[in-house]
């Protein structure tokens, strides 16, 4: 007989505190939302480098689940909005 | 000084950011954007979480970012630059680099022809109307609020001592003051984004311009309860190196602040107050 999985909730949880104290990553925005043995991440990052943290660090803790990491890179538009406010 | 397209007669402009999160690879990310800052703006204000985790080091990479920028510019902290227990470090990084940090205190700047107040403070959660912390119960749970409401108070005091003497006042924060530049953000966690106790302090105390940052998934344009212009600048919401808010002062300048302010009730019976220097200065 198998083990039981562990709660969606739980592991959803434990990889987004994964995510927020480990040092290549601290992010606190990313979205992260499991579902049976998928676990999707999502969101913006400053750097490839974070993206494949992020792979790294969800393979650790999440290791029998399958990770789609749907994040993609932060890109400024050039120059800023203006706004006159009355 | 160049004035360039976003120019109003005898206006400021304000250019905001927030939420730039600097680390240590984060060299060359915003300096190339900075270059014609000075044609779009009179003075750069930083809305918070200036670092990834709080490190000095994080802190001086964005400071070398910063060098050639020839404005006045102040900032607030955010959490995230609480996280290493650095903050006076990063605040020492960043005011060697000539960016002012603002916590509870305010500064009064001649700019294009205007006398320009800057109120700042990081702010704290706590939650809006119908969904709020209350200083009751545990001792972590009054200190959470009350803390929030020292900061809330400090900021008001610090708006106040604005009034009269400038053409505009902004006050620059870290956590939201308002529910309204929250929307898309998942409402469960707004009581971690920011507290109707800084919108009521603005609100007191009369503002004519609330930039804040943190909420990375809000809504940019919003207002007080009173009625006072709020926007997010939480960088990855504007998707931009900074944006630029245009300010006119009320005429004849010099004389007040454009906002009408209302008195605060008197204190609810039985309600504390930390008293100065609780939280430190």
């Amino acid at each position: 007989m198998s083990e039981p999985r562990e709660p969606e909730h739980y592991a959803n949880e434990r990889l987004r505190e994964a995510l927020a104290a480990d040092a290549r990553v601290s992010d606190l925005s990313l979205l992260v939302r499991t579902v049976a043995d998928h676990v999707f991440v999502s969101g913006q990052v400053a750097t490839p480098e974070r993206v494949e943290a992020v792979s790294e660090i969800a393979a650790r803790v999440l290791p029998d689940h399958v990770l789609h990491n749907d994040l993609s890179l932060i890109t400024l538009a050039d120059g800023p909005a203006v706004e006159h406010l009355p | 000084m160049t004035r360039g397209p976003g120019t109003g007669a005898a206006g400021i402009r304000v250019a905001a950011v927030g939420d730039v999160h600097f680390g240590t690879d984060s060299a060359g990310t915003l300096r190339p954007h900075l270059a014609d800052l000075a044609e779009h703006a009179d003075v750069f204000l930083l809305a918070g979480d200036l670092t990834r985790r709080g490190l000095a080091e994080e802190a001086q990479v964005l400071a070398d970012e910063l060098a050639g920028v020839e404005l006045p510019m102040f900032a607030v902290l955010g959490n995230h630059d609480y996280h290493s227990v650095q903050e006076h470090l990063v605040t020492k990084v960043m005011e060697a680099a000539g960016v002012q940090v603002l916590e509870g205190d305010s500064v009064v700047l001649d700019v294009a022809g205007c006398r320009l107040g800057i109120a700042g403070t990081k702010g704290f959660g706590g939650g809006f109307a119908g969904a709020c912390g209350s200083e009751f119960g545990e001792p972590v749970m009054k200190s959470f609020i009350a803390y929030t409401r020292h900061l809330a108070d400090r900021l008001e005091a610090a708006l106040a001592d604005l009034a009269g003497g400038t053409d505009l006042r902004v006050a620059l924060l870290h956590y939201a003051p308002t529910d309204r530049t929250l929307k898309g953000e998942r409402l469960e966690i707004y009581p971690f984004l920011g507290s109707y106790l800084l919108g009521e302090a603005v609100d007191r105390a009369g503002a004519d311009l609330v930039l804040h940052g943190h909420a990375h998934a809000g809504t940019e344009r919003g207002a007080t309860d009173g009625g006072i212009e709020v926007r997010n600048v939480a960088q990855p919401l504007i998707g931009r190196p900074y944006n630029v808010y245009c300010l006119r002062p009320p005429l004849p300048p010099s004389t007040t602040s454009a906002t009408a302010c209302w008195r605060r009730p008197p204190p609810r019976s039985g309600a504390t107050r930390p008293g100065p220097g609780r939280w430190g200065s």
